[in-house]
């Protein structure tokens, strides 16, 4: 084919901005990065974040008997959020934290994950996650926490509704126990 | 290669390649979706159809990659011109050598993990140690090569439709097949 260097620089340059984004994408989107962050909060401090907070263990209420369908539906309501997450004891971070034993957590306190700003601004002393700020949280994230990175809702089109926000919260405690 | 082809049409093992890359991609494509909404305790089939399916489209791209190297080159459709047709080549060997890239690079971020990989059943050795480092080298690539062949696939049907409009090459050809 007889087409001009000038022409086929032009093309690899579209082709190589093209992939300039899609390094840059993970991190744009995600906020990930290819190298590993070293996060330890001490044990002191998440005490220090802890005073006057709401002190209920939330794993040692029973929760509600539910039929085989109903949890199948907490699971369906749950997967999109296992792109990002893993509740495993043993569960690594994926592009969100790890959420094992997240309740009755302070804000921000996982170890080695790399929180975005907005959410190291939202952490506060007194204040941790519980059923109904997870709930408040997942119905509307990017109000209670504006700039954070959690893509919720996962894509155009994925109906929320309070129904879902409270299958996700029950099924959360259920496994991350 | 001096084989000659008619205008706008691939050899015949270029054409059987594309159709397989692209089924067997399709396959890949459902289990990508799939395997992350599925907790970790259960996803030990999809990981394996994973694998097992990361490799049979990663050494298909591998193959077809020689074979635009050493293939006979098709030319244009009627109506086509030269640097337009090439832009559309292009994008089509780069995505098929990303995907290429996307086995090997999911190959290290597997053993990064420490996680065995099974083909069909068969257990790989692992060949390089986990570490923490290379979980992460080789991971952040794996998802923006995810996102770059997203792009490349969009741009392809993009560069396929103006050519269409344009020149009325053909929706055929946006396709696998012979057509190019």
């Amino acid at each position: 084919m007889n087409v001009s260097i000038g022409t086929r620089i032009f093309h690899v340059a579209i082709l190589g901005a093209f992939l300039a984004l899609a390094l840059y994408f993970p991190y744009l989107w995600f906020g990930v990065t290819p190298f590993h962050t070293d996060v330890v909060v001490s044990a002191a401090e998440i005490e220090r974040l802890k005073v006057g907070a709401d002190t209920t263990d939330y794993y040692a209420e029973e929760l509600p008997a539910r039929s085989e369908e109903e949890l199948t539906s907490q699971a369906e309501a749950f997967q999109w959020c296992r792109f990002c997450h893993t509740l495993e004891a043993d569960g690594d971070h994926r592009v969100g934290p790890n959420l094992n034993r997240i309740f009755g957590q302070p804000i921000a306190v996982v170890s080695n994950f790399p929180y975005s700003d907005a959410f190291m601004e939202f952490q506060q002393p007194g204040v941790v996650w519980t059923p109904e700020l997870m709930k408040e949280f997942i119905a509307a994230p990017h109000e209670m926490v504006p700039g954070n990175r959690m893509r919720y809702p996962p894509m155009i089109g994925y109906e929320m509704s309070e129904e879902k926000d409270n299958m996700i919260v029950e099924y959360l405690l259920r496994k991350t126990n | 290669m001096t084989q000659q082809l008619a205008a706008g049409r691939q050899d015949p093992f270029a054409t059987k390649l594309g159709w397989a890359i692209f089924i067997t991609f399709f396959i890949l494509f459902f289990n990508i979706i799939n395997l992350p909404r599925t907790p970790l305790g259960e996803r030990e089939f999809l990981q394996m159809m994973h694998d097992s399916m990361g490799l049979i489209v990663g050494v298909l791209c591998w193959i077809r990659v020689y074979w635009f190297v050493k293939g006979p080159a098709p030319t244009p459709p009627e109506g086509v011109p030269a640097a337009s047709f090439a832009f559309g080549r292009m994008i089509l060997f780069v995505l098929i050598f990303t995907f290429a890239i996307e086995f090997v690079i999911g190959t290290l971020y597997a053993w990064g993990e420490g996680r065995d990989i099974v083909l069909f059943g068969w257990h790989v050795p692992q060949m390089v140690a986990t570490t923490e480092s290379l979980r992460l080298l080789s991971g952040y690539p794996h998802s923006a090569l995810a996102f770059y062949y997203l792009m490349l696939m969009s741009l392809w049907m993009a560069v396929g439709i103006w050519q269409q409009i344009k020149y009325k090459a053909g929706w055929r050809r946006l396709f696998p097949g012979e057509l190019v």
